[in-house]
């Protein structure tokens, strides 16, 4: 079918758009979180984020090399992996933390399962849920008040709203590196809407059950500046516009999309209002990403001129 | 109202630019003029002269061999060298009838001549239609007589006229609607004649606007013509897209557009009808795009069917630079050509000319599962999934999955960010699926 590298059966031609101009897109997008990041939290945040890209590239080298996988080009997809998980971690937290968590990320989460494509979770999220859990103590001391801020529910004044939105809030210095400043992951969101990168359908199923389970569910009904809170807390958004979205952990039919975006935000919601984990939304991905193939399977699309559904 | 469309599909950079507000220029024939036998959809034609007989323009070398198959007419004067089995554009053996051109163009007694068609009879129409050896010229080359004849005659209640050229760099359909839109006009009139109950409709994409405009202009005052200027998205030009967009109605792969009413013919057939029926002229040339980034002058040509791609290629000014890679059709849907000197028949509707630069390249990358071939499939499949039938030969899933209701079009190679082969593939198992229930 090829010769000298060229197709010789139609189609002939491409679109430019590759796998590695995707991965390129989100980290673009990912871009102003991370220097806002940097910028906020100082020196320290950027080496947290340089070891965490920088293991997980590593590790997928290596595990690329053990496993003689063929491929034609770099996808950069470690690259994502990495700096999503490197966002997701405080800027305070131990040097050997990124670097655990990015080769747990690459090795276990998604090698073991195949690699790039293959993985069943998503690799940042399922790494940031297994270091809460496994390292705690070592997470930092300033992730408690971020934790207070969710569960103890602080109504703050609108006059506030501001800071809290952009990331303004210098002086406490707390929360994860790429997670603070809901205004930049909302910039980074819109660019690969821009793109099309991603569509609306999860982040949007995702914010509205997120909301109408706070609303129901919480002690505080729909009071707004309750919701706004939530809505901006740390890292929150992180996980709505660049983790829910993933492509392999994500399903893949528009219907599966939209069903996967309320049960992931309903499922957050009620981890918020009930649960005392600062990994809840993480959480609720992950199971999300479980039912991922059965979503899949549920909303199958219709043939073309045919009456009824494939038979799968 | 907003434009009506077909689900799905896709927007792509459509090269047309190269090729299009240039006037059709003729190229004659030299040399041998090459006419394998199976231009068309069913039996092969049989042979009706012997080496050594004189033929003219227009004389029939090979006449129909069944109900669908069709003529061979020759298109130049000179005597017939060789009857033999040669390669063809798809790369298979064919028997083909060489004629050894003079140069003279003699031409049969009566060609050309003008006929008043309002006068004749349906059974006169397909004769003539089917005497001129006219096929399906958009590309799979059906009997155009045999897709007149349909059961439910009085069933059938939309003409289409296809003109919506949705593959890229192609121009051919676009220019013969600029250029001669009155004898189109005229064969969608004597088509209309054979379904009493039809309206005709001319489906043109509108990034032709100058197509549409003269179309429209002709066909004010034609009760049952009207002409649907609709979005510019691949593959429009497809059969079950056309008529889901002009009716509304869906053909899943079993049916025959007659079976919801509609016969669809593209714009170069229809216009073959006017020359068949109206003034006496077979199927003998064809509107051409020679294009590609690799053609000096890019334009479109009246070709003589019989004659080599490498004739076309001349009359376009010659290659740039090196070329990479030669298409008989268009990007999306031809054939690679192994060798120019092949001939062009019936079906080719362009030469492509591709710099390295264009040309796909083969990538090893695992899908990431981003959905975009489900997005664009016009046929609502599941590409990803379809694949993986097809690298394991997994007939009976590849069938449960609807992979036979796979149009062709390559959309979701064209898409895929992984550079999986996915049409490639797909089309491959389709076919020898198709193959093997025939054999059965």
């Amino acid at each position: 079918m090829e010769q000298n590298g060229i197709i010789l059966k139609a189609p002939f031609i491409r679109s430019k758009e590759t796998t590695a101009t995707i991965m390129r897109d989100v980290m673009i997008a990912l871009a102003p979180a991370a220097l806002f990041g940097i910028y906020k939290f100082g020196f320290r945040a950027f080496l947290i984020l340089l070891l965490s890209v920088t293991s997980c590239v590593l590790a997928e080298y290596i595990c690329k090399k053990v496993k003689k996988v063929q491929s034609s080009g770099y996808e950069c997809s470690a690259m994502v992996t990495g700096l999503l998980l490197g966002m997701n971690l405080s800027f305070d937290v131990p040097y050997w933390v990124p670097v655990a968590g990015g080769v747990f990320a690459i090795v276990v989460v998604k090698m073991l399962f195949g690699g790039l494509g293959r993985n069943l979770l998503n690799p940042a999220l399922t790494a940031k849920c297994a270091l809460l859990i496994a390292t705690g103590k070592f997470m930092s001391e300033t992730d408690s008040d971020a934790m207070a801020e969710l569960f103890e529910i602080i109504i703050f004044k609108w006059a506030d709203w501001r800071e809290k939105f952009c990331g303004f809030d210098f002086e406490t210095l707390s929360g994860t590196i790429g997670g603070t400043s809901a205004l930049m992951l909302l910039l980074g969101g819109l660019y690969l809407v821009f793109c099309n990168v991603i569509s609306l359908r999860i982040p949007v199923a995702f914010l509205a059950a997120f909301t109408v389970t706070l609303g129901l569910c919480g002690n505080y009904g729909f009071r707004p500046e309750y919701l706004a809170m939530q809505l901006c807390s740390d890292g929150f958004l992180l996980i709505v516009i660049f983790m829910a979205t993933d492509y392999t952990t994500s399903p893949m039919t528009p219907m599966g999309k939209v069903l996967f975006g309320i049960i992931v935000g309903a499922l957050a919601g009620v981890f918020r209002v009930m649960g005392l984990s600062a990994a809840g939304d993480a959480c609720a991905v992950l199971i999300g990403n479980l039912l991922v193939p059965l979503l899949d399977r549920l909303t199958f699309p219709k043939s073309f001129g045919k009456g009824k559904k494939a038979n799968i | 109202m907003g434009k009506t469309t077909f689900r799905n599909g896709i927007q792509m950079y459509d090269g047309k630019d190269l090729s299009k507000n240039k006037e059709i220029s003729t190229v004659v024939p030299k040399g041998e003029a090459v006419y394998p036998l199976a231009q068309h959809i069913g039996l092969p034609a049989r042979p009706v002269v012997e080496v050594g007989d004189a033929v003219s323009v227009g004389q029939r070398l090979a006449e129909a061999a069944g109900v669908v198959s069709a003529h061979v007419i020759s298109g130049v004067s000179g005597t017939v060298k060789a009857i033999e089995e040669r390669l063809t554009v798809a790369g298979t053996m064919c028997e083909t009838i060489v004629v050894e051109n003079d140069g003279e163009f003699r031409t049969m007694e009566g060609l050309g001549e003008k006929r008043e068609y309002t006068s004749l009879s349906k059974g006169e129409i397909r004769d003539y239609i089917k005497e001129a050896g006219i096929v399906g010229l958009g590309g799979v080359g059906f009997p155009t007589h045999v897709k007149l004849s349909p059961k439910n005659e009085d069933g059938i209640d939309y003409v289409i006229v296809n003109g919506a050229e949705s593959e890229p760099y192609l121009t051919a359909d676009e220019c013969l609607m600029t250029e001669e839109p009155e004898k189109i006009v005229e064969g969608l009139k004597i088509l209309l004649q054979l379904f009493e109950n039809a309206k005709g409709v001319i489906l043109i994409e509108d990034n032709k606007p100058q197509a549409v405009k003269c179309l429209s202009a002709l066909v004010k005052n034609e009760p049952r013509i009207t002409v649907k200027a609709v979005k510019s998205k691949y593959p429009q030009g497809a059969e079950r897209q056309a008529i889901k967009t002009v009716t509304g109605r869906k053909m899943n792969s079993a049916m025959l557009p007659t079976d919801v009413g509609c016969v669809v013919h593209n714009v170069g057939t229809v216009y073959a009808v006017y020359m068949a029926v109206a003034e006496s002229t077979p199927l003998i040339k064809r509107v051409v795009t020679v294009t590609g980034d690799a053609v000096a002058n890019p334009r479109n040509v009246w070709a003589y069917m019989g004659m080599s791609y490498r004739e076309l290629a001349e009359a376009a000014g010659g290659f740039t630079e090196e070329p990479e890679l030669f298409v008989s059709g268009g990007p999306l849907t031809g054939t690679a050509l192994t060798d120019l000197e092949l001939p062009v028949t019936k079906t080719s509707s362009a030469l492509l000319v591709m710099k390295k630069k264009e040309a796909a390249k083969r990538l090893v990358s695992p899908c990431i599962r981003c959905g975009r071939c489900m997005e664009v499939c016009p046929s609502g499949l599941t590409p990803h999934r379809l694949i993986k039938c097809a690298e394991q030969t997994d007939c009976e899933g590849f069938v449960r999955l609807d992979g036979m209701e796979c149009c062709e079009c390559g959309a979701c190679s064209y898409v895929c960010p992984a550079g999986r082969m996915l049409a490639q593939e797909i089309r491959q198992t389709r076919r020898s699926i198709l193959e093997e229930r025939r054999r059965r």
